[in-house]
């Protein structure tokens, strides 16, 4: 059974190797969801990361390929450590100061466009020798040299060395067996070159990606020992293919990614050269039909506002205070004799920022479908691109389908989980006229908004852009679109839609091959497992209750053990749950605030545990912070 | 009626470099139109050089530049303005970048309401006229342009276009 291919299939299996003519006989090696590496020298031992638990020896020195939470609480639990470590220059915003870090996460956490993984360490860990690009040094007579190699991560490094005969690469995260990597989200990243930010950036890392496999590759390694799963025993080909699958990823990320609406095709073409070189022949899908908004629609920003005959106006999302000055400013003019509700496409702040102060300010109710309600009035429950913190009192929740009469317009809500998956849209009907699907931002006339992989943009039948095709096709024939940003109506004709659907269903076979687990969901979900509050404000001796909320995307029932871990004892409460395929569920767990903790923000993280052996530590946090 | 221009939203900061934006105004007393520019500061060469991100860069990164830091933007947002756009009035070219005009502190958009953040605001004053003012937006923007028209007592007028598209405005009827 393929449950998590290369990472996680082969269950940590607890293997010394040892096989002549490959694998150098003093290299201790236990493979798993995470590695462990050691280098035996006597009764001397260097670790790689997490070192080989069971061969004993004195530990000398460990060294970091890079420094996510899971290698630093493991390697170095409280930032305590066995023996000195080496670690990337790159690594050293993540190993000091994480104290601040974490404090500052609390506000920071929204409004936040950078689109980082947030598993940074939970302490700080000594470092005894930060390492550039090409520095060398020795341990027992053996020599290494550190290659800086980012790309899945920010600070990623390789060290290289022959040992036993056999050139040997301690890679990290770089690559996996098979020419994978674990997951895609992680190389989200702006790209300056071409004037897009962390947002906009969709695997903008994997330039520097690319050139750091090809700096790999340069080496002739005879063996690539991950961070997780499998040696990788064949690096040149296993190096090769996964250049070729990230490149294919992309080309196809390109040819169907609305930005080209906006950037237009030499921005994008930067984009391309990047990764797949000067001659990429990259082009972006013709822009579909766009024709004038009806007048009965106005343009203000990222809100549109619905006017009806009679002079009443219906708003669709409110980004900021000035556009409810301008809002203000048509109803003291008479333009508008009221505004009687507003519907929220989604939760990024440019869309929701000021939807509580004009419902307070027009007394009008707020509509949003079930996936956006509840993170309009609790934003601080969730971790999710641009949210803002401004809350709104209260939403009228609108199921998938409900419709309702609004002056001479039947308004019906929708779920619609394109941009992001807490999206919803609405479709307006006026007799006699063609109908508009008001679909936030979910597409533009060249294609789809799937440019920032922590949107949750999920690749299932049920969910994502196959729902939101799925959804569009089922309206009426010849059935306006209109994003939020756009002051067009557009639509993409049946040959338009099959282009973008059936070269999304290749990307996600794409993603699929190029990446380690049973189902591509996982790989691009940062969030299947996530903590529930994800901030929670409380006080000394006050429990509260945190669940874990889990999403099982594999296609066959699966078993999740989840550990919590702190934030104020060393206690670990572990609770379990299975879920049925492609079903959602949750465990909760109860702490108690001791009345002698520090105020401030403490960290509250989960061992994440799949059936057959998979782990993954350390794998979600939530903020609990400690007031007075 | 700036408010209605510049009211696209105070607190974005995932989308506001999807458009350049540019707004023209008539006064409610009556009397010629002005034209607003702006810039999104972080797309400028000397911003990116000062670190600024390409999205990420809002009005407390704006408000916290010195007056140093702040010309050279001010001075390249010029350039950029003046070769991004052209406008023609009565077959006659005006000429951008001399007649652009920047706040005192070169920074419009640091009373919160008044604009969005991190961008620089430019305006020029147009002369009298009755005729159409076309609006030349040049092919190596980089990113579409949204123009925005307030007549006093109307919904504003948007005109929405690519690089290298063109546009006539009204000026007839305030």
């Amino acid at each position: 059974m393929k449950l998590l291919t290369g990472l996680f299939s082969l269950f940590l299996l607890p293997i010394a190797f040892a096989v002549a003519g490959e694998i150098p006989s003093s290299l201790r090696f236990e493979e798993g969801s995470h590695n462990r590496v050691s280098i035996r020298r006597g009764d001397a031992r260097l670790d790689v990361n997490l070192g080989s638990g069971d061969d004993g020896g004195a530990c000398e020195r460990i060294l970091f390929t890079h420094a996510r939470r899971e290698v630093a609480e493991l390697a170095a639990p409280g930032g305590r450590l066995p023996a000195p470590l080496f670690a990337p220059a790159a690594s050293r915003e993540f190993l000091e100061g994480s104290s601040e870090s974490w404090e500052k996460w609390w506000d920071k956490r929204f409004d936040y466009y950078e689109q980082q993984v947030t598993r940074r360490p939970l302490s700080d860990v000594p470092v005894e020798r930060y390492l550039e690009d090409g520095d060398a040094f020795t341990w027992q007579g053996l020599e290494f040299r550190f290659l800086t190699t980012p790309g899945y991560t920010r600070d990623g490094g390789t060290y290289l060395a022959t040992i036993d005969g056999v050139k040997v690469a301690f890679a990290g995260e770089l690559i996996r067996e098979g020419g994978r990597v674990t997951d895609l989200y992680s190389f989200q990243e702006a790209i300056l070159e071409a004037k897009v930010g962390g947002y906009h950036g969709y695997a903008g890392r994997l330039s520097i990606w690319l050139a750091s496999l090809e700096k790999l590759a340069a080496e002739k390694p005879d063996l690539i020992v991950p961070w997780r799963g499998p040696l990788i025993t064949n690096p040149a080909v296993d190096l090769a293919a996964a250049a070729d699958k990230a490149k294919a990823i992309y080309r196809n990320y390109l040819e169907t990614n609305a930005l080209h609406w906006y950037f237009g095709e030499e921005r994008m073409s930067l984009c391309a050269e990047r990764v797949l070189g000067p001659d990429h022949g990259v082009k972006g899908m013709p822009l579909a039909q766009h024709v004038d908004l009806p007048a009965w629609c106005r343009h203000i920003g990222t809100t549109k506002l619905l006017v009806s005959a009679s002079g009443r106006g219906f708003l669709l999302d409110v980004g900021g205070p000035t556009a409810v000055k301008s809002i203000e400013a048509f109803r003291a003019e008479g333009l508008v004799k009221s505004i009687d509700g507003i519907f929220t496409t989604h939760t990024h702040n440019d869309h929701t920022a000021a939807i509580g102060d004009a419902a307070r300010l027009f007394g009008c109710p707020v509509y949003a479908t079930p996936e956006v309600a509840p993170v309009l009035t609790r934003p601080g429950d969730w971790f999710l691109p641009g949210v803002s913190p401004n809350l709104v009192d209260s939403v009228v929740l609108k199921k998938d389908g409900e419709s309702m009469k609004w002056e001479e317009f039947t308004l019906t809500f929708r779920s619609f989980p394109g941009q992001m998956l807490n999206h919803g849209a609405l479709l307006v009907e006026k007799p006699g006229e063609t109908p508009v699907f008001f679909i936030g931002d979910s597409f533009s006339p060249s294609g789809i908004d799937d440019y920032c992989l922590m949107n949750r943009n999920l690749m299932r039948e049920d969910s994502g852009y196959l729902k939101c095709f799925e959804v569009v096709a089922a309206m009426p024939k010849g059935t306006w679109l209109v994003n939020q940003h756009i002051p067009h109506l557009f639509r993409f004709n049946d040959k338009e839609t099959d282009f973008l659907l059936s070269r999304y269903r290749e990307r996600i076979a794409m993603i699929s091959d190029f990446v380690a687990w049973d189902d591509v969901n996982y790989a691009i979900d940062e969030q299947w497992a996530w903590f529930f509050p994800y901030g929670i404000e409380a006080r000394r001796g006050e429990t509260i209750e945190v669940s874990m909320r889990l999403w099982n995307h594999s296609t066959e029932s699966r078993h999740f053990e989840v550990t919590l871990i702190g934030p104020f004892s060393e206690s670990r409460e572990v609770k379990s749950v299975s879920l049925p395929a492609r079903e959602k569920g949750a465990v909760a767990f109860k702490i108690t605030i001791p009345v002698d903790a520090a105020s401030g923000v403490h960290v509250v993280t989960a061992d994440i545990g799949i059936e057959k052996g998979v782990n993954l530590p350390r794998w979600s946090e939530a903020l609990v912070k400690v007031t007075d | 009626m700036f408010v209605v221009l510049l009211g696209m939203a105070a607190n974005l900061q995932a989308h506001d470099s999807l458009y350049h934006y540019l707004e023209v105004s008539f006064p409610r007393e009556g009397g010629p139109p002005q034209i607003a520019f702006s810039v999104h500061a972080a797309d400028l060469e000397s911003a990116r050089v000062l670190g600024a991100n390409p999205t990420g860069t809002d009005l407390s990164w704006l408000r916290n530049r010195t007056s140093t830091e702040v010309a050279p933007l001010l001075e390249e947002g010029r350039v950029y303005l003046s070769k991004a756009f052209s406008l023609v009035l009565g077959g006659k070219e005006l000429a951008v970048g001399e007649s652009l005009k920047f706040p005192e502190n070169g920074i419009l958009a640091t009373e919160g309401e008044a604009a969005r953040p991190g961008f620089l605001i430019a305006t020029l004053s147009l002369p009298e006229s009755t005729g159409s003012l076309e609006l030349h937006y040049a092919p190596t923007a980089g990113k579409r342009l949204m123009v925005v028209v307030n007549r006093p007592g109307r919904f504003p007028e948007v005109h929405d276009l690519a690089p290298g598209e063109t546009t006539d405005i009204d000026l007839s009827k305030p």
